[in-house]
């Protein structure tokens, strides 16, 4: 996406929610080239990897892989797509807030309830990393990860123990 | 029964003949020669089609699902119709033979092949080799006469990768099943004089060149613009920074011979990360015909991203890269990620330079479930005369996440080594992909001793601002790498705007070269030049 395109990354969000695929797929696919410059259509991006297309959500994931951290003001529509159904959406948005730090401190108890109640394993692998990325101010879901640690899934549990060892004590 | 009864019934019965209905006679006459086991009360049919001396019995099923995934003819478009090249054989019978009775059916539809404990090979002249699925997770395909004999020892039982999710089969493409016979291979490029010992490289030593890639079909073949632009700086020379630890290379090979465009002195291997390589990109042309431009530079392209729900995706590739003449094939691993949105790795080599070793291809370890795609790897060969001189190696196709890549890079430096000690016979690995991760962040892999990587200093991605995409090896065994590799920009190369360079791939293609016969490694022996560690 040449700087033109990258400038418009918003507008190109919105075009996500066309109700033409094609419009849709165009979006996703100049957002999948523009590397850090979709980080304004992050939210948009997201919900996209639950499109019925599956080249849209193929392009989309592409794009959210190299977006980095989304901007703050992102934070809140993130927190609420953690808990979409859709396991592909609620993982990149997981991982978007995961990316965030600390200024996804709001997102602590949706991430923890994540781990606590997502059906899906890599989600609630996810939601563990992203508070560990969050760190100290992830304090209050010590408990959930303190659970999630002890439980017999290896990855879920190792990633719930650096998480807390991220937090601190 | 007097002549009147006999002349009654004699009527009797040819009335009811007449009178019998036409299928049940067309039946008759159209009966299968599949019998009924008295025994077993199974139904067994006499494959006729089997050239042996006694007919063989192959038990049909209930009902007729196979045992396992069909084989997956990834061949190309318009893929011929599978044909098994195992018959069945049934064990002996213990006991006497089944005493069978004729059970008129329809005509089959095809030939049922079943498993059989001890299948017979037999040669299917014109039919592309066919990868039954493997059991998972190992990625054994069976016997093929597609490739060239390769007489390597077997493979250490030792190795078991784990479990991986979704196992696919191995894929071949439609390739004739004749490959070239090997190619004559001049005489070694002189060698660097051993050391009396290893000597290790400072960090950050340089590489000596990024050298030009000869380019098949170009009337210039050693010339191609430099590989990176002011954004992406030649390294600089390695003089001072590399005091006496490695033997000079030449910068400027002579003119190489060369064999359908490409250099008798070298091969080159790349790695290539083409984003979300799916359906819609391969719908489109002049993306397609850059990328088979792309392929037909090197020997070997080890591929990331694979994005596809459909297995067409690569076989149609390799027909539009196949276009020009050239014998390119192909094999593509599982498709790997945690969530839906998942990725194949593929590796799609020049079949006239190159041969692989089929029982060797399979995913790595994934101990501790840390990589979120565990690489595929696959042992080559180039084609020599004699064939065992030929430059053997690993290929290690990686791309990690990039949310997760000091994790993943520290646990690729353990597949690496899991890999060295893979098989005694066999000294090198050659790790290459998208690491998502420059030299300064290899993390353990800089711990490993002898480690090199070929790309330093200079932007592998097509926007030109990161240093992504490498080939890393263990300088100290890996001594046939030629101190030549580049980054072939896709833009400079082809001509493009930014933006149809980035419609091709976010990455551009990376790539070393070596000598294609295997350099004995002793201890004390020379390390691999124009590496950095």
């Amino acid at each position: 996406m040449s700087d033109a395109t990258t400038s418009n990354a918003a507008a190109l969000g919105k075009q996500l929610a066309s109700s033409d695929a094609a419009q849709r797929t165009k979006a996703a696919e100049l957002l999948s080239r523009a590397g850090e410059a979709a980080a304004p259509a992050a939210v948009p991006l997201v919900q996209a990897c639950g499109d019925e297309d599956e080249s849209i959500r193929e392009w989309a994931v592409a794009a959210l892989e190299d977006l980095g951290p989304p901007p703050s003001g992102a934070i809140g529509g993130l927190i609420e797509l953690v808990k979409n159904p859709d396991p592909l959406v609620a993982y990149w948005a997981v991982t978007l807030l995961g990316r965030s730090g600390q200024d996804a401190a709001t997102a602590v108890a949706a991430l923890a309830a994540c781990i606590e109640s997502s059906a899906d394993l890599s989600v609630r692998q996810r939601a563990a990393w992203a508070l560990g990325k969050i760190g100290s101010v992830a304090a209050s879901a010590r408990v959930t990860l303190e659970r999630a640690a002890g439980q017999g899934d290896e990855r879920l549990a190792r990633l719930a123990k650096e998480a807390l060892a991220a937090i601190g004590s | 029964m007097g002549t009147r009864g006999s002349t009654r019934l004699i009527a009797i019965c040819l009335v009811t003949l007449v009178a019998m209905p036409q299928s049940i006679v067309s039946r008759l006459a159209a009966a299968e020669p599949m019998l009924r086991d008295t025994n077993s009360s199974r139904l067994v049919r006499i494959d006729m089609a089997a050239e042996a001396p006694l007919p063989r019995l192959v038990p049909i099923p209930s009902s007729l699902p196979p045992a396992s995934p069909p084989p997956r003819a990834l061949a190309g478009p318009a893929a011929p119709p599978l044909v098994a090249i195992s018959y069945a054989a049934v064990p002996a019978q213990p006991t006497a033979p089944a005493v069978l009775a004729p059970l008129p059916i329809p005509a089959p539809p095809a030939p049922v092949y079943a498993a059989a404990p001890t299948p017979v090979t037999i040669p299917a002249p014109a039919a592309p080799p066919v990868y039954a699925p493997a059991p998972a997770p190992s990625y054994t395909p069976p016997p093929t006469l597609a490739y060239a004999p390769f007489s390597l020892p077997p493979p250490l039982p030792v190795y078991a990768p784990p479990p991986t999710p979704a196992p696919q089969a191995l894929s071949v493409p439609a390739m004739p099943v004749s490959l070239a016979p090997p190619l004559p291979v001049p005489p070694q490029a002189t060698l660097p004089p051993p050391l009396p010992q290893q000597v290790a490289l400072p960090q950050q030593a340089m590489l000596p060149q990024q050298a030009a890639l000869p380019a098949p079909a170009v009337p210039s073949p050693s010339v191609l613009p430099a590989p990176a632009s002011a954004a992406a700086p030649l390294p600089p020379p390695a003089v001072a920074s590399a005091p006496a630890a490695v033997p000079p290379q030449p910068l400027a090979s002579p003119q190489p011979a060369t064999v359908g465009g490409k250099p008798s002195d070298s091969i080159t291997i790349a790695t290539f990360n083409i984003q979300v390589f799916g359906e819609s990109k391969i719908s489109k042309p002049q993306v397609v015909d850059v990328l088979a431009k792309v392929v037909r530079r090197f020997d070997i392209v080890a591929i990331q991203e694979v994005r596809a729900k459909s297995d067409s995706v690569i076989p149609q590739f390799l027909s539009a890269i196949n276009a020009d003449g050239s014998r390119y094939q192909f094999v593509i691993g599982p498709r790997l990620g945690r969530t839906v949105s998942k990725e194949q790795y593929t590796f799609i080599y020049d079949s006239t330079r190159i041969e692989i070793d089929p029982s060797s291809v399979g995913t790595s370890p994934n101990p501790g479930d840390r990589l979120h795609r565990p690489p595929m790897h696959a042992r080559f060969r180039v084609r020599a005369n004699p064939p065992e001189s030929g430059f053997s190696f690993w290929l290690v196709d990686t791309h990690t996440d990039p949310d997760e890549v000091a994790l993943e890079v520290n646990a690729l430096a353990e597949v690496f080594q899991e890999m060295k000690a893979l098989r005694p016979d066999e000294d090198d690995v050659i790790l290459l992909g998208d690491l998502n991760a420059g030299p300064p962040q290899f993390g353990k892999i800089k711990q490993i001793p002898g480690i090199g990587w070929a790309v330093s200093g200079v932007t592998t991605n097509t926007r030109r601002s990161k240093t992504y995409d490498n080939l890393i090896f263990d300088q100290r065994t890996t001594t046939e790498y030629t101190g030549k590799w580049g980054v072939l920009d896709l833009q400079n190369t082809f001509g493009l705007s930014i933006d149809k360079a980035l419609e091709v791939s976010d990455h551009n293609p990376v790539w070393a070269s070596f000598r294609p016969r295997e350099t004995q490694v002793t201890a004390g022996v020379p390390a691999a030049s124009g590496l950095t560690q």
